[in-house]
């Protein structure tokens, strides 16, 4: 019998302490920016975080995808490009994980940047979607100015992707996955060729969920 | 309590006798019928071969050998690669470029040229790969594949 009462006290206090264990928050990324502002005669100094400059960019579609095409989603982004021989073809497998799981969940979208406007047009990037067998409205394919996405790359998503001649395909970028939050904020940071980093990144998107929820 | 630890010990082993004998099971197809010799040197192959193939084909290929969509053809059970490995072997070394028809599916997506790779490294790529994921074609030697590289188009 007392046994059996201590085995209940163990559970209570299981119980118990799930509930109690403050959920942990995924942390916001990037350096922060501290910007004076006045009021009443006063200075006050408030600390910004890091977020996504404004972008606006074409999709597979022709249509214009900039940051309010996100406004209520959290979105996952990457840099590739069509004709890239080396770790592109895993990322894109890997993120299509990320779209199977979030197929039908409209708060979440994937925003893929060529970092070869040059050769991957809107066509091209058309067909790349389709044959990866993906939807336009959930997955992005974006193309744009050239200066503009290795801008965006580095100064917003912290990642880098230039032209290389000595590459493999011309190309050198990162097979970084960036979770971004409804704020612009970056919250993650993922290798996208590492199936078990990808894994995590869906676990920390159903936590970003979470947290804007409630 | 003794009963209990016999009865899971005899579960225990008949569970891994079964485990093992499955694993028998998959290596003996691709090895049936094989002389001694030939078997251990496609032994040997299988294991390079896998490694290579990690390295180089894997990133687009897939571990599993499945491509990726209708972007990227499979390797396993794809009548393009099975039937003529022959011209799987120039296709490794040479790339290729423009449509080609893979179990009735239309791919058409380049493959870079893997000129670094030397005819015993093709070989055993293309033996670990046409006999892996359900694949059964034997062992391509290198003297084969050498002679194959000669006269690519």
């Amino acid at each position: 019998m007392k046994r059996l009462e201590l085995l209940l006290a163990l559970m209570i206090l299981g119980v118990a302490c799930t509930q109690t264990l403050p959920e942990n928050k995924l942390p916001v990324l990037g350096r922060t920016q501290l910007v004076e502002r006045i009021e009443n005669g006063k200075v006050f100094y408030d600390t910004l975080p890091h977020t996504v400059k404004n972008f606006a960019f074409v999709n597979q579609d022709s249509v214009i995808v900039t940051n309010q095409t996100f406004d209520n989603q959290v979105y996952v982004a990457d840099f590739f490009f069509t004709t890239c021989p080396t770790i592109c073809p895993k990322m894109k497998k890997e993120m299509l994980r990320v779209y199977s799981e979030y197929e039908t969940n409209p708060e979440v979208g994937i925003l893929s940047h060529t970092i070869d406007p040059t050769h991957d047009t809107v066509a091209v990037l058309r067909d790349f979607a389709e044959r990866l067998g993906v939807s336009s409205d959930k997955w992005h394919f974006v193309t744009g100015d050239q200066d503009a996405i290795y801008d965006i790359s580095e100064s917003s998503y912290m990642v880098t992707a230039a032209s290389d001649p000595n590459e493999p395909g011309g190309y050198i970028h990162s097979g970084a996955f960036l979770l971004v939050d409804k704020e612009r904020r970056i919250r993650g940071v993922y290798d996208g060729t590492v199936p078990e980093q990808v894994d995590l990144l869906i676990k920390d998107i159903d936590k970003l969920l979470k947290e804007t929820q409630g | 309590m003794r009963i209990i630890i016999v009865a899971f010990l005899v579960f225990t082993s008949v569970f891994m006798v079964q485990c093992n004998s499955g694993k028998e099971a998959e290596d003996a197809d691709i090895y049936a019928g094989m002389e001694f010799r030939t078997r251990i040197r496609m032994r040997q192959y299988m294991v390079q071969g896998q490694q290579l193939y990690q390295i180089h084909c894997a990133n687009c290929h897939g571990d599993d050998g499945k491509g990726l969509g209708k972007l990227i053809p499979p390797l396993a059970k794809a009548d393009y690669f099975l039937q003529d490995l022959t011209r799987a072997i120039c296709i490794s070394r040479n790339g290729i470029k423009g449509s080609m028809l893979v179990n009735n599916i239309e791919y058409n997506q380049q493959m870079p040229d893997h000129k670094d790779l030397t005819a015993l490294e093709i070989a055993e790529i293309i033996t670990y790969a046409s006999n892996s994921w359900g694949n059964v074609s034997g062992l391509t030697e290198v003297k084969e594949v050498e002679a194959v590289l000669n006269n690519c188009k």
